[in-house]
């Protein structure tokens, strides 16, 4: 062969080797179009429009939200799949439910949406897991799980049950919080099949501020705190935004009244959380102190004549005298502080102090709620501000003291049969309530997951999640909604509801326990749990409410303005609860008030988090991919330590290495713990926080009045090991060098008397001419790329993120994440830094421990940067101003990601895979994209086409309010605002044009079409 | 001269011959050559062997059925739909049951099984294909699917490649006239990336 032929030979191999290896593109693990279309027998009587994998139709189901025990109501976005032939409804997104007092959010008319957080978002994760039990388990006597058959699993409760009977043992019922009908049925099952239901066990049970209210008005209720209605908030311990009563709700609250400039929000607390770092102003308080201040607080309101009510003397007369200065030295909180709010808080017309949370778990717990709500009272709070009547319906939940009565009846060995039902006490009180499980005479878990309590179960029930069945749930008092079976595996004939099947073989918990009752005591109450609901709503609400709410679902897309009358939920007129002070109790309790405090640095402080709640999320594969928003730290379990502490135990972040954090052993008398030192801004001294689920101590200690688990446990020594790890951070750095990621807002500068010539540097009323920015003088301040403004007739899509209201929760992530089939990269990719987030939240970290959160999602630059540098034309600009991605044009080159000044772009280094049955909540709307393939934020352009088909059939534009992104969607704060430019009246273009709004490098002359309004912090 | 001329009439033979081989082939593997705009697009008419050999004329044609009677989503969402079994048997429980493939059919429905139908108008993952666009801006079923009245068991007779889209979507007007079809509702059709990949 000859020299040129050999090169032509070789050439044309390559070649068709390139050409054939450009044919894929797409992830070949997830195609949605397959050779065969599957018909119905005959069609189901809710039928979604047939799919066949291109994308598109969809309706929406009322379901709950149990990722939490707020149980939020919920719309499902269901689509007709089908796998191994056999058609299924399979959700594919969650959203909130609509005018919904609780999932309404903040939005401004029209736009009108319902919301849910970061863990509702990522539910779906729980229910497609392919961790779940599928079927029935027994336990044999090596400790090996047996499949059985739900048969000889409900015979098998039926003999034991009987067993216990028979020897006289006591068999009793543990459940999480449940709400509504199955919470009638728990009870009717228990008292007909005589076993004890136990108070409902959560670990965060706010027994505490229950308690308090038990003591001063004789209600032992988590009442609803309006937010919304106050224009001053005080937080003492209350993270609001994380795990006091209903996070959702708060967050929207709270939006709304930031709507008020003048609303100010002071924050209290011994440790760090996501609500303090929102707080205008955050004080950290040494642990188990609040109590001087609120006693503080209360005489000063009744002295200063701030107090509408007055407060008998019996009471006020056992408040102790203490000085501001005192308090200020017992509390380390600095007297001009504790005086400027009180300040506020005088001049405020409707103040609001929410107590609660850290604050009110440990020994003086009790008396920080007495105080707390005597203040409420004293200040007019209850009469509006605070609502009883509509309250969080907590009543049922128990705490640790009816726990641990529990658990020594257990050591006594009376327990017969203990059925466990989605509770997890073991990852609390440990091996302690392991081993006493096993004197139980048999334990059945009623599970959809694994956790450490259903390990050591005898017997496994699996769970349908509420998503697969049908139920009621009253997440407040009165408030009535209705779910029905979302996911449903349809067997022919679809027609028929009966064939229909959940995802695995398990049962919803209702049906189990009417199925046992019958087995057991041969009693029906029910022919399923269906009827059961039915007829208990007939019975309260009457059978209009029933009927309505039975029929009410599905609904088309996009879920907006559903009338009210049409929405599966129903609020009861409830008469108004009245307050009437128990003066005698509440003497006594004030004047036994012991004004020390036992807890001692430095202490370990176990704390909720957004992601994991009280660790149950922790399974939850995205809420471990998404970054926690105080960090920027995605996989694995560390523990924040204050920079002061570290300096005193020479803990370090290694210097010039982002990812590498030190190894340190935690070490007291309770607790003993080998983990990663993080080093937080922000934090008190000698307070260490670690997440909840990351670490069991050896043992709680339980504060015996109110039964609140004490979260701060003694520290001795911080030791390093001398090993160094690497852990996964997000962030490029926490400080944006003074780019103006995070510029000054224009109030904040005036407040602070700037110069002009500063403000002006920092976009503010530059004058004409000038540039923004102080480094707009830079060279490349004018793109060489072509203008594109021309072309924009008419739609112009833009965003605009308020970052006043952005509280850096996540749940915007989370939504885009399934959204748009955005892989799970994992841990060993996060530390290669390819994660794989369109949408991510960037927390910016001041000098003094203030953060700002910002939201980065790819920009649609008018003038994009990534564009003339495509060779394949995979990314242009197009004629409503997004920047497209043509995932099947892309060859890989990433040409445009090193372009991007954003970091937006993502790059497929695999074919990522979602194992079975993961894959069946893949959104049709988009592609999966595969190896080699660039993706990035589209505006959810799937969404638009969508919009501008319903708009096309009654031949008009998209109208405002029409369409959100994922993202807006489900932003409890309503802080994305999403809309068409060109439109003057458009609430974007309106927030465009504020005194305050940015582009981020808006020097770059790149024209982003992603506006931001800064976070303003009151300091006044 | 002469002798040019002879070589002429051979070659002339011999690309004859080639020619009608290749047509031949062509026209045996079902590949089709049609013009598109200054260019040519080469595809193969593609005959999936299905499950009953289900013939689309006998209802079209003979018996008139409009498309919506079976599609029953043609005209309202993203993809036409197949006919649940229900409507099959709807009149073939009592017409034409001793055809073997009613037979066939009746078999199905019994066991309460679907027919695995294979699918013939099958487009790539990427793509956003829209019936009820189409259908509402007026652009007769024929212009992608073919005379479906002709055909005995279902093919695929048009290229649906990119090229060939966009042919018409620059040029509705002109594409149908070419067709001999009856004009749509538009003259243009969008031409965005995004209106059609995803």
């Amino acid at each position: 062969m000859k020299r040129r032929d050999f090169i032509k030979f070789i050439g044309f191999i390559s070649g068709s080797a390139a050409l054939s290896s450009c044919t894929g593109h797409l992830n070949k693990n997830h195609y949605f179009r397959t050779d065969e279309i599957i018909p119905f027998v005959s069609p189901p009587p809710d039928r979604i429009p047939p799919d066949a994998g291109g994308g598109g139709e969809g309706l929406y189901f009322p379901t709950v939200c149990a990722e939490c025990p707020s149980g939020c109501p919920a719309l499902a976005f269901v689509r007709d799949k089908v796998y191994d032939r056999v058609h299924g409804k399979y959700p594919t997104k969650l959203e909130g439910m609509p005018n919904h007092p609780i999932t309404s959010g903040a939005f401004k008319e029209p736009f009108n949406a319902g919301v849910l957080c970061i863990r509702g978002q990522a539910s779906l994760y729980r229910i497609y897991s392919p961790e779940r039990y599928k079927n029935p388990l027994i336990k044999d006597t090596n400790g090996n799980w047996r499949e059985i058959t739900w048969k000889e699993a409900i015979d098998l409760v039926v003999d034991r049950l009987k067993e216990a009977e028979k020897k006289g043992l006591r068999s009793v019922y543990l459940s999480s919080r449940t709400t509504g009908s199955l919470s009638h049925l728990i009870d009717e099952f228990c008292r007909e099949a005589g076993i004890e239901r136990l108070p409902e066990f959560e670990p965060i049970n706010h027994s505490a501020v229950r308690k308090g209210y038990e003591v001063l008005f004789g209600i032992n209720e988590l009442p609803v705190y309006k937010v919304e209605k106050s224009d001053f908030l005080l937080t003492v311990g209350a993270d609001i935004l994380e795990s006091f009563g209903n996070p959702v709700y708060y967050q929207s609250a709270f939006a709304r009244a930031r709507e008020n400039k003048n609303f100010k929000w002071f924050h209290i607390e011994p440790h760090l959380t996501l609500t303090g770092l929102n707080a205008d102003e955050r004080f950290s308080v040494e642990p188990g102190t609040e109590h001087f201040l609120l006693s503080f607080m209360l005489r000063w309101i009744v002295e200063s004549g701030v107090a509408v009510r007055e407060v008998p003397e019996e009471i006020i007369q056992y408040v102790p005298r203490y000085s501001l200065w005192e308090v200020a030295e017992r509390t380390g909180i600095k007297a001009e502080n504790i005086d400027r709010l009180l300040a506020k808080m005088s001049r405020a017309r409707k103040p609001l102090v929410i107590v609660g949370g850290v604050s009110t778990a440990h020994d003086t717990g009790l008396d920080v709620a007495v105080l707390g709500g005597l203040i409420q009272w004293a200040m007019g709070m209850t009469d509006d501000l605070i609502d009883f009547t509509y309250s969080e319906n907590y009543e049922r939940v128990g705490n640790f003291i009816d726990l641990r009565n529990f658990m020594s009846e257990l050591s006594m060995r009376k327990i017969g049969v203990v059925f466990l039902s989605k509770v997890d006490p073991a990852s609390f009180e440990g091996k302690k309530f392991k081993n006493l499980l096993k004197n139980a005479h048999f334990v059945v878990g009623l599970y959809d997951l694994p956790n450490d309590t259903a390990r050591e179960c005898d017997l496994i029930l699996p769970l349908s999640h509420p998503i697969e069945s049908w139920g009621d749930s009253e997440p407040r008092k009165g408030m009535l909604s209705v779910y029905k079976p979302a996911l449903e595996i349809l067997i022919p004939p679809e027609s028929d509801p009966s064939n229909n099947r959940p995802l695995f073989n398990t049962l919803p918990e209702g049906d189990i326990l009417i199925t046992i009752l019958r087995r057991y005591k041969g009693k029906s109450i029910a022919k399923d749990f269906k009827e059961y609901v039915y007829k208990r709503i007939e019975r309260d609400y009457g059978k209009e409410v029933a009927d309505r709410l039975f029929n009410a679902g599905p609904y088309e897309w996009p879920a907006f303005n559903i009338p009210s009358d049409k929405l599966p939920y129903h609020i009861k007129e409830l008469p108004k609860v009245n307050l009437n002070l128990r003066t005698n109790i509440v003497r006594s309790l004030i004047r036994n008030i012991r004004y020390e405090n036992e807890i001692k640095k430095p202490a370990l402080v176990l704390t909720p988090s957004i992601r994991w709640y009280d660790g149950r999320s922790k399974s939850n594969l995205l809420l471990n991919e998404i970054p926690d928003p105080i960090t920027a730290i995605s996989y694995g379990d560390y523990v924040l330590v204050p920079e002061d502490t570290a300096k005193r135990f020479r803990i370090r972040n290694i210097p010039n290495k982002k990812l590498l954090r030190e190894e340190v052993v935690i070490a007291g008398k309770e607790v003993k713990k080998t983990t990663l030192a993080h080093i937080q801004k922000g934090l008190a001294d000698g307070v260490i926080v670690a997440y909840m689920g990351t670490i069991i101590p050896e043992k709680f200690n339980v504060d015996g009045r109110t039964g609140e688990l004490v979260p701060f446990i003694e520290v001795v020594s911080i030791k390093k090991t001398g090993n160094v790890r690497n852990v996964p951070i997000l962030s490029g750095s926490f400080s944006d060098h003074g780019r103006g990621v995070v510029p000054i807002p224009y109030r904040e500068a005036k407040e602070e008397h700037m110069e002009e010539e500063d403000m002006h540097a920092w976009g503010h009323e530059a004058p004409p001419g000038k540039f923004k920015y102080p480094y707009a003088k830079h060279p490349f301040a004018q793109l060489p790329y072509p203008d594109h403004s021309h072309v924009h007739k008419t739609y112009l899509w833009a965003m605009a993120v308020d970052l006043d209201k952005c509280v850096g929760c996540s749940a915007c992530v989370a939504a885009c994440y399934i959204e748009n089939n955005v892989p799970i990269a994992g841990p060993s990719e996060h530390l290669k830094g390819r994660e794989m987030s369109w949408i991510r939240v960037e927390p910016y970290y001041k000098e003094n421990g203030e953060v700002n959160f910002v939201l980065m999602m790819c920009q649609q630059c008018e003038n994009a940067t990534c564009e003339p540098v495509c060779p394949a034309k995979a990314t242009y600009h197009n004629d409503e101003g997004l920047n497209v991605q043509v995932w099947n044009r892309c060859v890989g080159t990433r040409y445009c990601s090193n372009n991007c000044p954003y970091k937006a772009r993502r790059f497929n280094w695999f074919d990522y895979k979602w194992e079975s049955p993961l894959d069946r909540m893949l959104n049709p709307d988009l592609a999966v994209r595969g190896k080699g393939v660039m993706e990035k934020c589209t505006f959810c352009f799937h969404r638009i086409r969508k919009a501008r088909d319903l708009a096309k059939d009654e031949h008009r534009m998209i109208k405002e309010g029409e369409l959100l992104p994922a993202c807006a969607q489900t932003c409890p704060s309503g802080a994305i605002v999403f809309g068409n430019f060109l439109d003057e009246n458009s609430q974007v273009y309106k927030m465009s044009k504020d005194k305050d709004s940015y582009r981020i490098f808006d020097l770059l002359g790149t024209e982003p079409k992603v506006y931001y309004l800064p976070k303003v912090r009151r300091r006044v | 001269m002469r002798k040019s001329l002879g070589v002429l009439v051979i070659l002339g033979v011999v690309i004859f011959v080639i020619g009608g081989a290749l047509l031949y082939l062509f026209t045996s593997l079902g590949v089709k050559i049609e013009p598109l705009g200054d260019a040519f697009v080469v595809y193969r008419v593609e005959t999936p062997e299905q499950p009953i050999e289900f013939p689309h004329y006998k209802h079209v044609k003979d018996v008139g059925l409009q498309c919506t009677y079976c599609h029953a989503y043609a005209d309202k969402a993203v993809s036409p739909g197949i006919p649940p079994l229900e409507v099959c048997m709807g009149c073939h429980s009592v017409i034409a049951t001793d055809k073997p493939r009613i037979k066939k059919l009746t078999e199905y429905w019994n066991k309460k099984e679907p027919v695995p139908w294979r699918h013939v108008n099958k487009l790539p993952d990427f793509v956003f294909f829209t019936h009820k666009r189409h259908v509402k801006a007026g652009v007769d079923c024929k212009a992608c699917h073919g005379d479906l009245g002709t055909m005995t068991v279902a093919q695929r007779v048009k290229p649906l490649k990119m090229g060939w889209c966009l042919s018409c979507h620059n040029d509705v007007k002109g594409y149908l006239e070419a067709q001999g079809l009856p004009p749509a509702k538009v003259d243009r059709a969008p031409t965005d990336c995004w209106t059609c990949h995803k």
